[in-house]
């Protein structure tokens, strides 16, 4: 069956699986770049929209998945298949390390902008120690960590198979992330809808009601902030992947506003539409720091602010019912 | 068999002694009215039992197990359900998906009879935060039953309902008793207790103070007179 | 006799760095229950207020810090009017909008003044005892930072306005019932934390190159301390400083500065597990 609601999520992608053929490999590769931010949205969406935890932490988890994914990959470089299961072990990485940091939070009692403050301290942690790797004797293996100018050199997310060799670059990889995000977008929908969802988003209301009600909610939280800490590594490992480097400033103070900026402006509430003002917001970042960073994060410094105080629902979901409302509730 | 045991159970807050050393007994298949002053000590004793507060002193037995170290949702999945005072539906929830989380599956004939027991059937699909007072009472109700635990505590259900409703609620209760579950309520409200009560607890300053069958308590000056301010 | 000095020295300097840093967020905080993440360019915005009206302006060096102040507590009167106030009720998304204040300020600075900016002299002389030197300045900062903590006592714990501004944050209702003007208490809170981080800003210009993250030196310290403090900062503050000055020196001391940070950090976050409600709320339970 056709929901009303799911219109919008299937032109964008109609859009997006024939955007290949109208345009070159340049631009192909700048909507890749714009696209790898949406699983960091997404995970954040999905932690502070329907759990009600607002995470300003999330990049410690995009930096922690790109430097694994760099160091494993560099120093299993000549390993069968390591294009692929370095990607999956760093995930994992992510995936336990989220799950440890959420234990800490929700089972030590932590809440509302204590979180905040943690996992700002925990990235702001990340950084701090990654920017001071610059000596010689910071390497794991084979791998120089190289300080406050990153790593680079890492062989890319692939396979070889013989003779035959696929690197997820270029229209592959463009591919790649679109059905990715198709296959998240859906089993977020699927979560929501499930009695997980329901749960997250009780306990968002009154956590004490739903554990009276016999639900284990710091379980689900911690499980919650896991899987939100794993969509911000995909974006981490493809973000590594992509551009071929990962830096600790990808990490500080000004990166970890990022996320936060976008899904509040799209709707934390509203999965597709963080994806879809996700993408409009780097994309619209990325055309405007050509002039100067600067300008570009006043810019979001400043939709930010006007958002919170004018639109708390977020704009794109505003938008998105507007339209709704106006062309397609014609019953 | 007794159910619920409470052996000699404190709860201060600071300096305050909110519950004191109070023993208290339940029988399977009793509906057990704890009445008392505002103040008394009713509500917190609820929440010792169900782990919203922890011990000071004493111990909590539930089918003759110990159940002071359980968690919240540890102890509820013994077999417990609880209202508490302030009705607490999840407003941006609606009235179906308010109780699949309560029954922990897929929306099923439970649901649905539960939804005709209440009269909330042509609300199943509205958020609860749009419900009237009364139906969000009884969809609080709702909830704590609807799993059938072998013990519900409900605190003031009927706070704020109309005489009609009181009524209803009264039955309500009577009819899941007659299916097997056992009730522990707190109440200011004598006609309902007179409709369903079968024994009653008195609590005055964190103390029991009275127990017996609901004609002993009503006619016992002494409880007539602390109700007054008196003692 | 001198080693205890240098260590005596080494502690003020850290824990007034922490005490100053973190007292404007510590107001904002423990009074209306918002945590300011653009404290650190309120901070900012005092030093640049200050270095600014000293060399373009050729102000005094006091003159000049007292405008750095004023400048930051308008922009806070500004800001308290146009966004903050219509989120209280919001604590996360007040957090939130904050930090979209932050980028601005910060980012804005980096655009009107560049990268770094002409600093000005550490007023004082230095002094010499054994093989060490120290600034004059930099311990008439340990007297200020203590200087403004009693004052603030006095204000919040003893005075008129104390009494009604805690009132307020017990009991919004039922203060404004009373004729409490909630509005005006919260106003009055935001501008006296703004005007402190302002003074921090303006009292480390001297000592500190001009750059437009200024503020950012400071920011982390500044949580950390307040975190540590716990929900009642005014009890909590100077032992959640004193504590974390105390690991901050002995790591420095013995390994160095971002290690130092490193540290902070991380006893932040063993902290908040450990202590959920921080220091304030140990010594809370530990008078039970
Ligand atoms: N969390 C708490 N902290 C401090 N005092 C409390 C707390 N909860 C209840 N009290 C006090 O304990 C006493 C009993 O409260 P309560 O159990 O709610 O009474 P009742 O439900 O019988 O009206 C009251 O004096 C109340 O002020
Ligand atoms: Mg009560």
């Amino acid at each position: 069956m056709l929901k009303k609601d799911n219109i919008f999520t299937i032109s964008v992608f109609i859009v997006l699986l024939i955007i290949p053929i109208l345009f070159d490999d340049f631009y192909i590769n700048n909507i890749s770049y714009f696209m790898i931010w949406t699983f960091i949205s997404l995970g954040l969406a999905l932690i502070w929209g329907m759990g009600g935890i607002l995470s300003f932490g999330q990049t410690a988890f995009f930096g922690l998945a790109g430097y694994s994914f760099a160091i494993i990959s560099i120093n299993f470089s000549d390993i069968y298949a390591v294009g692929i299961w370095s990607p999956i072990l760093a995930l994992a990485i992510t995936a336990i390390f989220g799950a440890i940091v959420g234990y800490f939070l929700f089972y030590g009692g932590i809440y509302d902008v204590f979180i905040g403050i943690v996992t700002l301290a925990i990235t702001l942690v990340l950084e701090t120690f990654m920017a001071q790797t610059a000596g010689p004797e910071w390497t794991v293996g084979n791998a120089r960590l190289n300080g406050f100018n990153g790593m680079q050199g890492m062989p890319p997310i692939g396979i070889k198979i013989g003779e035959y060799k696929f690197d997820l670059q270029g229209i592959g990889q463009y591919y790649f992330i679109v059905f990715l995000a198709m296959f998240l977008l859906w089993l977020l929908y699927k979560i929501k809808k499930s009695n997980f969802g329901l749960i997250l988003l009780a306990s968002k209301e009154d956590r004490t009601r739903v554990e009276s009600l016999g639900h284990n909610v710091k379980k689900i939280q911690m499980i919650t902030f896991s899987l939100s800490a794993l969509l911000a590594g995909v974006s981490g490992i493809l973000y590594t992947n992509w551009g071929g480097y990962i830096t600790p400033s990808s990490m500080g103070l000004i990166a970890s506003a990022m996320p936060v900026i976008w899904v509040a402006a799209s709707g934390k509430n509203d999965f597709f539409s963080v994806f879809f003002g996700c993408i409009l917001l780097v994309y619209i970042s990325q055309t405007l720091a050509v002039n100067g960073a600067q300008y570009a994060i006043i810019l979001m410094g400043l939709i930010l602010v006007i958002v919170t105080r004018y639109f708390p629902e977020g704009i794109i979901l505003m938008l998105k019912k507007l339209l709704t409302n106006k062309f397609l509730s014609k019953k | 068999m007794n159910l619920l045991e409470l052996n000699f159970v404190s709860k201060k807050f600071g300096g305050f002694t909110a519950v004191d050393n109070v023993s208290l007994k339940i029988n399977r298949g009793d509906i057990r009215f704890i009445i008392g002053p505002n103040g008394a000590g009713k509500s917190t004793l609820f929440k010792m039992i169900i782990g919203v507060h922890n011990l000071n002193s004493g111990q909590v037995l539930f089918n003759n197990q110990n159940i002071e170290k359980l968690s919240l949702n540890e102890r509820i999945n013994l077999g417990i359900g609880v209202k508490f005072q302030a009705p607490s539906v999840f407003s941006e929830l609606t009235v179906k998906e308010n109780l699949i989380l309560a029954i922990k599956s897929k929306f099923n004939d439970e649901i649905f009879s539960f939804l005709e027991k209440f009269g909330l059937e042509k609300d199943q699909d509205v958020l609860a935060g749009d419900l009237s007072h009364g139906k969000k009472q009884w969809l609080d109700i709702a909830l704590s039953t609807i799993s059938r635990p072998e013990l519900v505590f409900l605190d003031e259900p009927t706070a704020g309902l109309s005489f009609e409703e009181t009524k209803k609620t009264g039955k309500i209760i009577q009819d899941l008793n007659g299916e097997g579950v056992t009730f522990v309520i707190v109440e200011h409200n004598m006609e309902i207790l007179k409709q369903i009560a079968k024994s009653v607890s008195v609590l005055h300053l964190g103390k029991l103070f009275f127990e017996g069958s609901p004609k002993e308590v009503l006619s016992n000056k002494e409880v007539t007179n602390i109700y007054l301010g008196i003692l | 006799m001198i080693i205890l000095f240098n260590l005596f020295y080494q502690f003020g300097d850290a824990l007034s760095f922490l005490l100053l840093a973190a007292i404007g967020l510590a107001v904002i905080f423990g009074m209306m229950k918002i945590i300011n993440l653009a404290h650190g360019e309120f901070i900012t915005i005092g030093a640049y207020g200050t270095v600014v009206s000293a060399k373009i302006l050729k102000l005094p060096l006091p003159i000049a810090m007292a405008v750095g102040v004023l400048v930051t507590v308008i922009f806070g009167y500004i800001l308290e009017r146009i966004i903050i106030r219509h989120l209280y009720g919001r604590p996360l998304d007040s957090v939130v909008a904050t930090w979209g204040i932050s980028l601005i300020v910060s980012q804005s600075f980096l655009v009107i003044f560049g990268p770094s900016f002409e600093g000005l002299q550490t007023p004082l002389s230095n002094f010499q005892l054994g093989a060490y030197s120290y600034s004059q300045y930099r311990l008439l900062l340990i007297l200020i930072s203590i200087s403004i903590l009693i004052l603030l006592y006095i204000l919040f714990l003893k005075s008129n306005f104390g009494t009604l501004a805690r009132a307020t944050i017990e009991n919004p209702k039922i203060a404004s019932t009373l004729g409490v003007k909630v509005d005006k208490v919260y106003t009055v809170t935001f501008c006296i934390g703004s005007a402190l981080a302002g003074l921090t800003g303006a009292i480390y210009a001297p000592t500190m190159t001009i750059v437009p993250s200024i503020g950012q030196a400071f920011i982390v310290s500044a949580f950390v301390t307040v975190v540590t403090a716990g929900a009642s900062p005014f009890i909590g503050l100077i032992p959640a400083a004193s504590f974390l000055s105390l690991i901050q020196t002995s790591v420095t001391f013995y390994y160095h500065a971002t290690i130092g940070v490193l540290a902070l950090l991380f006893s932040v976050i063993l902290i908040i597990r450990f202590l959920p409600k921080g220091f304030s709320g140990l010594l809370i339970k530990l008078k039970k």
